[in-house]
């Protein structure tokens, strides 16, 4: 005999109509094998159903900050340990290219030498003519702007400034979550 | 949902520890339950619920608070459970050659609060039977009287397929049962027959 649709029939999810339910029933009268099969799941579903909820020793929440804390310094130091990684390669790549572009120098470090205090002295009197063109910038502002004016920009730009502050951090807050 | 509740699950969301360790409180029993029916020892549910709650707490900002908070950690818990017994092959290890759990706190109202040993084992020997994902459909439909649909939020399933995995778990489970019977059954019946020889 085909026992599968009773089986069906007896751990359905769908629930059982009259008529389903009755020809379960008379198989059920008949077949010692579903017969068993069924007290066997009454038997199951009652166990189940009796068995209370588990419950973890005391102190669970507490062992829980605990394991936080660690978990926390634990990601911490995973996080350092990640930056340095980076920063070191970073900084071998950088002497990497220094050292391939030094290379050709390398030969005569007297003309190295001579290279790098022609750079220097370039960028000095590089900074050096801003400076002059600022300072004669300034002379011509203060001569053509009134003292007034120039309080009321630095005025309307130091708040310029403090608002820039302010919203970049609002923006950078965790986001509000509305329920 | 309580005040209280909602107002922890809020600062909680703002990333507040002493909110989520209140939330810890109040959970930890569904969640430590699913995880010890699922794993079968005291120990291995202690890591797995303190895991599940670790996992809840980094992944605070990705919860939809339109969907029920227990909801949320016990899918947590049965997914971690779930991988943590398909990673350790559970199924494979022969539980009956381990000793029965017992549970870290052994006062008197413990043993009452769990059943006694023998249905302990009894349980955890027809869990055993099943495979991870239908024994999390079962826990969640026995102990939680959770609905289809909830089974398959958890589990990320759909309804039919939590129909058909229950529908086996079922069968599996009476079948293991009734085998069992028959196998306690047997030593009785040797011992009554070898008095009367």
């Amino acid at each position: 005999m085909n026992h599968k649709p009773f089986e069906d029939l007896l751990f359905t999810s769908d629930g059982l109509t009259n008529a389903e339910r009755t020809i379960l029933h008379e198989h059920l009268d008949i077949c010692e094998d579903c017969r068993s099969l069924s007290h066997a799941w009454e038997h199951v579903a009652i166990e189940m159903r009796t068995s209370p909820l588990a419950e973890p020793a005391p102190g669970f929440t507490k062992r829980w900050q605990i394991r936080l804390v660690a978990d926390m310094a634990r990601r911490h130091r995973r996080q350092s340990l990640l930056m340095l990684t980076f920063s070191i390669l970073g900084a071998s790549l950088l002497v990497g290219a220094l050292v391939i572009l030094s290379l050709p120098l390398a030969g005569s470090p007297l003309a190295l030498g001579m290279a790098w205090l022609s750079r220097v002295s370039i960028l000095l009197s590089a900074a050096s003519v801003t400076q002059d063109i600022l300072a004669t910038l300034l002379k011509m502002l203060a001569n053509t702007i009134s003292p007034l004016w120039l309080v009321l920009v630095l005025g309307v730009g130091s708040l310029a400034a403090v608002l820039w502050a302010a919203s970049l951090r609002v923006l950078l807050l965790p986001r509000r979550v509305t329920k | 949902m309580s005040a209280n509740e909602s107002l922890w699950l809020d600062q909680a969301l703002h990333g507040d520890p002493q909110a989520f360790a209140q939330l810890v409180e109040l959970y930890q029993r569904p969640v430590f339950n699913l995880c010890y029916r699922m794993l079968g020892t005291a120990e291995d549910a202690e890591d797995a619920s303190q895991e599940t709650f670790l996992r809840a707490y980094r992944s605070m900002r990705r919860y939809d608070t339109s969907r029920s908070f227990i909801t949320w950690l016990l899918s947590i818990a049965a997914h971690y459970c779930i991988d943590q017994m398909r990673r350790r092959r559970y199924p494979v290890i022969s539980i009956e050659d381990l000793p029965v759990p017992d549970l870290p706190d052994h006062s008197p109202g413990m043993e009452a609060k769990l059943g006694n040993k023998q249905e302990r084992e009894r349980i955890r020997s027809l869990l055993k039977s099943l495979d991870p994902t239908d024994r999390a459909a079962v826990v969640l439909y026995y102990w939680y009287d959770y609905s289809y649909d909830e089974i398959g939020q958890t589990l990320s399933l759909t309804i039919p397929a939590i129909k058909s995995r229950l529908h086996r778990a079922r069968k599996t489970m009476a079948e293991s049962w009734k085998e069992n019977e028959h196998k306690v059954e047997l030593p009785g019946r040797l011992a009554h027959e070898s008095q009367t020889v």
